[in-house]
C-alpha cells in the first residue's frame, strides 16, 4: 500500500477526483458575522477602543507632522537663521561665517530691549531691525499681514502686539531712545517666526500680551531709535549644512570675536516652545496609541481565549471532518482582524478630521498666517493607522487562534474541559478562618484563581485605566501646585515696575506715594551668564532686599530660604546644566558685557517657572563695587486696592518704562491652563472609556463562563438578588486586586511622562492630591461596578433549562 | 470469522492505543483486529471505558495507534502526516457526534455547507443532504429552533455532505429519547442500504447491535467479540 501526497481512499461513493475546492468553508465568514453579532457589545467595546488607538495616532502624528511642516515651511520661506550671535564684533562674526562652508547667508542687524508707549500704556518692548544683505539674500525676512514694510521713521508691528492694542497702519507708538520718547508711524502688521510664541527670551516665555510686545523698523531706523549699533549676527545655513558641527565652529569663531550669547535655533525661545508642543505631539502618537491598542488587544485576547474555549467541540468537528488547521487559525484571526480593520477605518475617518481640526486650532492659537498652516492630507498615515489596527486585531487573535488550530479533532467526540481552580484561594491560604466561609462566598474567593489568565488581564487592564487617569488627573493636580506655589509661595509681589533707566530713591517714593501701594522694594534685574570654566548658562539675575517681602524662596527639601549675605541662591536645575553643587563657586557675567565678578552657589531653590539666580542687594553692592543701579521695584498693595487705578497713576510716572500686574500674570497662566484643563480633561474621559471598555469585556466574558452554574444555582432556587451579589463581589474583588498595582504603576507613569516634559524653565515634579487617588480608586470600581450590568442584565434573561441541558 | 469477499472499507491491524506511560498508562486499545466491510453497518458496544470512542477516533484518523496498522480504504493512515490525514478525512469520512456540534449561530443549511463546501461549492450536495434526512422545509432554522432529532439529523446532513464512503457516529443516539433516536437509525441505515455509505456506529446501547449487519463488542479495550448478522432487523423495530 502505498502513500500519496494528498492520498484519498478509492472506496465506495466517495468522489474521487472532484474538483476540491482550496479556500476555507464560506460559511465560516457567516459565522464570524453572527458570532460578532451576538456578541456585539463586546466586540463594539473593543473596536471602539482600538478606533481610540488609532484615532489618537491618526490625529496626534498629522497634527504633529503639519506643525512641524508649517514650522518649517515657514522657516524655510523666511530664510529663518540656524544661528544667533548676540554681542561682541558681530559684523567680524557675520564676515567670517559668510565665508564658511555650508553656510547660504550671514548678516547682522540691530535687536534692542527698550520701552514702547502706545497710548496712555507702556510696556518693555524690543525693536528690531530689519536684515538687509548686501549680496542680495534673504535673512529673517517678516510675513506681511497687513499693510506695508516700514521706511524711515516707520516701524511695522508683530501680530500679538497689534491684535492687543489694536494696532493697524496708520497708528502710532512711541519708542524710548537715547533722547527720549520718539514717535514713529505704524505701516503694517507682520508675523515673524521668531515671535510666533511670544516669548521675551528663554527665561521669560510667557508675557502678559500688555508688557512685551515687537516692533520691526529698516535697519537704519531700528539704530536711529535705539541708538545701538548693530549687536546680533544672524548666520543661515544651507540646507545640508545644520549640524551640530557647524554650530560648534562658529559658536567658537564668535566667541572669540567676544560675543555674550550664541543660540541655535533649537534654542530660540519661541522655536524652542513650539517645539516642545510639536515634540509632545509626537510622543502623544507612540504613547496613546499604544496604551489603547494595548488594552483593545488584551480584551481581545480575553474575549476571544473565551470564544475557542466554548467551541473546542465545533473546532474539533471541524477538524475531524477535514477542515484545515490553517483555516481554522485564520477564521479565529478573522475575529480580531475584525475589529482591527473596523477600528483602524474608523479611527482613519475620524482622525483625519481631527488632526486637519487640531492643526487649524493650534495655527489659529498661534495665529499663524493662514499661508504658512500646512493641513495635508497624508495617505501613509491613513495607511499606517489601519495597518495598526489589523496588526493590534492580530496580534491579540495569534494566540487563542492558535490554540483553536491546535484542538485534537477528538475533542470533538469528548471535549476535554480545561482544567480551572480546583483548589483554596490564596486569601485562603494566608487567612485560615476564611475557608469557614459560606459556601456561596468562597466561591467568590476562588472565582479570582479560577481562570489566572483573565484575572490577569484585568487587572491590567484595571492598572492600565488607572495609568492613563493618574497621568491625566496628575497633570491637572501638578499644574495646579505649580501655579499655586508660584503665586502664592514664590511670587509674592502685587506688581512689579521696571525703569526706564536706573532711578535714584525719589521715583521709589514716587511709587510708595500711590494710592493703594503699601510696600515698595528696590529691585536689580539683569540678564546674565551664571559660568563655570566649562560651561555658561544665561539667565536673569535678580536682586532684592535682604529681607524681601516680594519673593519667597524655598529649598529643594521644602525649607524657607533668606537671601544670603553673600553669594547666590539659584534655581536648582542649575545643578544639572552646569553640574555644580551648593559652595561651588561660580562667575557672574553681563550678558551686555562688561561685568564679570566671582561669587559662590550658596543655596537652591524650587521654583517651578524658571531658573533665576537671586542675590541680596547688599551682595550685590558689594560685588559691584558700589552701590548697583535701581532698574526695577516691587509693590505690595493695600488689601483694597483699586489695582486698575494705580496701574494707571504709575504708568504715567516719566521713569516708569513699563508695569506688571501679578495678578494679570496669573490670570494669563489661567487662560493658558484653561486649555491645557480641556486637553487633559479630553484624556481622561478617553482614559475612563478605555476602562470601561477593557472591564467590561473581562467581566462579561466572566459572567458568560459562568452561565451554567449560574442557571444551576437558579434552578436549586437561588434568588437572582443573591447571584448577582455574588458576581459583583468576585468581579469588584478582581477590581481591587489591579487598583493597588495601577495605583503604583500610575503614580510611576505619570511622574516619569511629567518628568519627560520638565525643563529648566518649567520644573513639572508629580504633585498628586490624596483625594485624586481616592477618586481614581472609587472612579474604576464606578465603573467596574456598571461595565458588568449589561452581563448581568443577560443573566435574568437565562434560559435555565436549556443551559443546565447544553453540554457546554 | 465468515469469510467475505466485499471490498473493505476500513481494517485496523493488531492495533494498541496508549495514553500515558509508565504505571498510570490507560491501555484504551489492545491488540485490536477489525475489518468494516462496504455498505455494512457496524455496531461497535462496550461499557463506558472500554475503548469505543477510541477505535472510533483511530479508524477515523483523529488519533493515531500507538502500535499496529490502520488503513481506510486504499490507504494505510498509520504514518501520514497531520495534512495527509486531512485529506483522508475530508475525502473519505464523515462523522456524526452525540451532542451534534452544531454551530449555534448558523442554520442548519449553513451548518451543512460549512462541511459540504470542503468537496464542492455548488450548492447540490447541501440541498440533497438536507433532503436526505428531511429538513428541507427546516433548512432556514437555527439549532436553537430545532428539537435533539432534527439537530441530530442536521448532523447527519452535515456528515453525509460530502458523499464520505465511511460514516462514524459516535453515540449517535446518546442524547436523544426512543422516539427521536429511531428516526435517526432509520436514517443512518437507509444511507448504508440505498446510499452505499458504510455506517459505523458506536453505542453502549445494547438494542442497537439488533440493526446492525456487523457486531463488535469491546471490554477494556480488547474484541471480546466480533460477529456478521445475517438477517439483522428493520431500524425502526430497535426498541430501548
Amino acid at each position: 500500500m502505498s502513500t500519496t501526497t494528498r492520498p484519498v481512499p478509492t472506496v465506495g461513493p466517495a468522489t474521487v477526483g472532484r474538483d476540491v475546492p482550496r479556500g476555507a468553508p464560506r460559511a465560516l465568514r457567516t459565522k464570524v458575522r453572527r458570532d460578532i453579532r451576538t456578541q456585539w457589545p463586546q466586540f463594539a467595546a473593543i473596536t471602539v477602543t482600538m478606533l481610540l488607538g488609532v484615532l489618537l495616532y491618526a490625529a496626534s502624528y498629522d497634527a504633529y507632522r503639519n506643525l512641524d511642516a508649517s514650522y518649517r515651511g515657514l522657516f524655510d520661506t523666511v530664510h529663518g537663521a540656524d544661528l544667533y550671535v548676540t554681542g561682541g564684533d558681530v559684523e567680524a562674526v557675520a564676515r567670517a561665517a559668510a565665508g564658511t562652508a555650508g553656510v547660504e547667508a550671514a548678516g547682522v542687524r540691530v535687536q534692542a530691549d527698550t520701552p514702547l508707549r502706545v497710548g496712555p500704556d507702556k510696556l518693555r518692548g524690543r525693536v528690531v531691525g530689519l536684515t538687509t544683505l548686501a549680496s542680495g539674500e534673504a535673512l529673517a525676512e517678516l510675513l506681511l499681514v497687513d499693510g506695508t514694510l516700514p521706511g524711515a521713521g516707520e516701524v511695522v508691528v508683530e501680530q500679538h502686539m497689534a491684535d492687543h492694542f489694536g494696532l493697524s497702519p496708520g497708528a502710532g507708538l512711541e519708542v524710548l531712545g537715547p533722547d527720549g520718547w520718539t514717535r514713529v508711524e505704524v505701516t503694517g502688521t507682520v508675523a515673524s517666526v521668531e515671535y510666533l510664541w511670544p516669548a521675551r527670551s528663554r527665561h521669560e516665555v510667557i508675557t502678559l500680551p500688555d508688557d512685551f510686545g515687537v516692533v520691526f523698523a529698516a535697519a537704519g531706523v531700528a539704530e536711529s531709535l535705539t541708538g545701538a549699533a548693530p549687536n546680533q549676527a544672524l548666520v543661515r545655513y544651507t540646507a545640508d549644512a545644520a549640524t551640530p558641527a557647524l554650530d560648534d565652529r562658529l559658536t567658537d569663531v564668535a566667541l572669540a570675536s567676544g560675543a555674550t550669547s550664541v543660540s541655535t535655533w533649537a534654542d530660540q525661545p519661541s522655536n524652542s516652545v513650539l517645539q516642545e508642543d510639536v515634540d509632545g505631539f509626537s510622543q502623544m502618537a507612540t504613547s496613546f496609541p499604544i496604551l489603547f491598542l494595548g488594552a483593545a488587544a488584551m480584551a481581545t485576547y480575553v474575549l476571544l481565549t473565551r470564544r475557542v474555549q466554548s467551541e473546542r467541540d465545533i473546532i474539533g468537528m471541524l477538524v475531524a471532518s477535514g477542515v484545515r488547521r490553517r483555516h481554522v487559525l485564520g477564521h479565529y484571526l478573522a475575529y480580531g482582524v475584525t475589529a482591527g480593520t473596523l477600528g483602524g477605518v474608523g479611527g482613519v475617518l475620524l482622525g483625519i478630521p481631527a488632526a486637519r481640526g487640531m492643526t487649524r486650532f493650534y495655527t489659529g492659537f498661534l495665529s499663524l498666517p493662514p499661508e504658512a498652516a500646512v493641513v495635508a492630507w497624508r495617505p501613509a498615515t491613513a495607511l499606517g493607522g489601519i495597518v495598526f489596527g489589523m496588526a493590534a486585531g492580530v496580534v491579540a487573535a495569534l494566540a487563542p487562534a492558535l490554540l483553536a488550530s491546535r484542538i485534537p479533532p477528538a475533542e470533538a467526540m469528548r471535549p476535554i474541559v480545561p482544567a480551572t481552580g480546583g483548589r483554596r484561594s490564596i486569601l485562603e491560604r494566608l487567612v485560615p478562618p476564611l475557608r469557614r466561609l459560606p459556601a456561596r462566598w468562597l466561591l467568590v474567593l476562588r472565582g479570582i484563581g479560577r481562570n489566572r489568565r483573565r484575572t490577569a488581564y484585568t487587572i491590567i487592564g484595571v492598572t492600565l485605566s488607572l495609568l492613563l487617569v493618574l497621568v491625566s488627573w496628575g497633570m491637572i493636580d501638578t499644574m495646579n501646585a505649580l501655579l499655586a506655589k508660584q503665586f502664592d509661595v514664590v511670587q509674592l509681589q502685587d506688581a512689579r515696575v521696571d525703569f526706564v533707566a536706573p532711578v535714584s530713591d525719589e521715583a521709589l517714593a514716587a511709587l510708595a506715594a500711590v494710592d493703594g501701594v503699601a510696600v515698595v522694594e528696590r529691585s536689580v534685574s539683569a540678564p546674565v551668564g551664571l559660568a563655570t570654566d566649562e560651561a555658561t548658562y544665561g539667565t536673569l539675575l535678580i536682586a532684592l532686599e535682604p529681607d524681601t517681602r516680594m519673593h519667597g524662596f524655598v529649598a529643594p527639601d521644602g525649607t524657607e530660604l533668606r537671601l544670603p549675605d553673600d553669594g547666590l541662591l539659584v534655581g536648582k536645575a542649575i545643578t544639572d546644566v552646569l553640574g555644580v553643587e551648593v559652595g561651588d563657586p561660580l562667575r557672574v557675567e553681563s550678558a551686555i558685557g562688561g561685568f564679570a565678578v566671582q561669587t559662590q552657589l550658596v543655596g537652591l531653590v524650587d521654583e517651578p517657572l524658571g531658573t533665576f539666580a537671586y542675590v541680596s542687594l547688599d551682595a550685590l553692592d558689594a560685588l559691584a563695587g558700589g552701590r548697583a543701579p535701581t532698574t526695577s521695584a516691587y509693590l505690595l498693595f493695600d488689601d483694597d486696592a483699586d489695582r486698575a487705578a494705580i496701574r494707571r497713576a504709575i504708568v504715567e510716572l516719566p521713569e516708569v518704562a513699563a508695569y506688571e500686574d501679578a495678578q494679570a500674570f496669573q490670570a494669563l497662566f489661567d487662560d493658558f491652563t484653561g486649555l491645557f484643563y480641556g486637553f487633559v480633561g479630553g484624556m481622561l474621559a478617553l482614559g475612563g472609556l478605555m476602562a470601561f471598555a477593557m472591564i467590561f469585556t473581562t467581566m462579561s466574558v466572566n459572567i458568560l463562563e459562568r452561565s451554567r452554574e449560574v442557571a444551576t444555582l437558579r434552578a436549586e432556587g437561588v434568588q437572582l438578588r443573591t447571584i448577582s451579589r455574588l458576581i459583583t463581589a468576585e468581579n469588584l474583588l478582581t477590581t481591587v486586586l489591579g487598583i493597588v498595582p495601577g495605583l503604583l504603576v500610575g503614580l510611576v507613569g505619570a511622574s516619569a511622562m511629567l518628568e519627560s516634559y520638565s525643563t529648566d524653565q518649567f520644573d513639572l515634579a508629580l504633585v498628586i492630591e490624596p483625594l485624586t487617588l481616592v477618586g481614581s480608586t472609587v472612579a474604576i470600581l464606578v465603573v467596574a461596578f456598571v461595565s458588568q450590568w449589561p452581563g448581568l442584565r443577560a443573566l435574568r434573561r437565562l434560559d435555565i433549562a436549556t443551559v443546565v441541558r447544553e453540554r457546554r | 470469522m465468515p469469510v467475505s469477499t466485499r471490498t473493505v472499507v476500513a481494517r485496523l491491524t493488531q492495533v494498541d492505543r496508549t495514553y500515558g506511560e509508565g504505571p498510570t498508562a490507560i491501555h484504551a486499545l489492545r491488540d485490536v483486529e477489525l475489518t468494516i466491510e462496504e455498505g455494512e453497518i457496524a455496531v461497535i458496544l462496550g461499557p463506558s471505558g472500554s475503548g469505543k470512542t477510541t477505535l472510533l477516533n483511530v479508524m477515523g484518523g483523529i488519533d493515531r495507534p500507538t502500535a499496529g496498522r490502520v488503513v481506510v480504504g486504499d490507504v494505510d493512515i498509520t504514518d501520514l502526516d497531520g495534512e495527509d490525514l486531512t485529506d483522508v478525512r475530508r475525502e473519505a469520512v464523515g462523522f456524526v457526534f452525540q451532542f451534534f456540534n452544531l454551530v449555534p449561530t448558523l442554520t442548519a443549511r449553513e451548518n451543512v455547507e460549512l462541511i459540504a463546501e470542503l468537496t464542492s461549492r455548488d450548492g447540490e450536495a447541501v440541498a440533497w443532504a438536507l433532503g436526505e434526512v428531511g429538513l428541507t422545509d427546516r433548512a432556514d432554522h437555527f439549532p436553537g429552533q430545532l428539537s435533539g432529532g432534527e439537530q441530530q439529523r442536521v448532523a447527519i446532513a452535515r456528515a453525509v455532505s460530502k458523499r464520505p464512503p465511511l460514516l462514524l457516529c459516535d453515540e449517535p443516539t446518546g442524547a436523544l429519547d426512543l422516539e427521536t433516536g429511531r428516526p435517526i437509525l432509520v436514517l443512518l441505515q437507509r444511507l448504508a442500504r440505498e446510499d452505499g455509505h458504510t455506517v459505523v456506529i458506536v453505542t453502549h446501547n445494547q438494542p442497537i447491535a439488533a440493526m446492525a449487519d456487523h457486531v463488535v463488542r469491546l471490554r477494556s479495550g480488547r474484541i471480546v467479540e466480533d460477529r456478521r448478522v445475517e438477517n439483522p432487523v428493520d431500524a425502526s423495530e430497535v426498541e430501548w
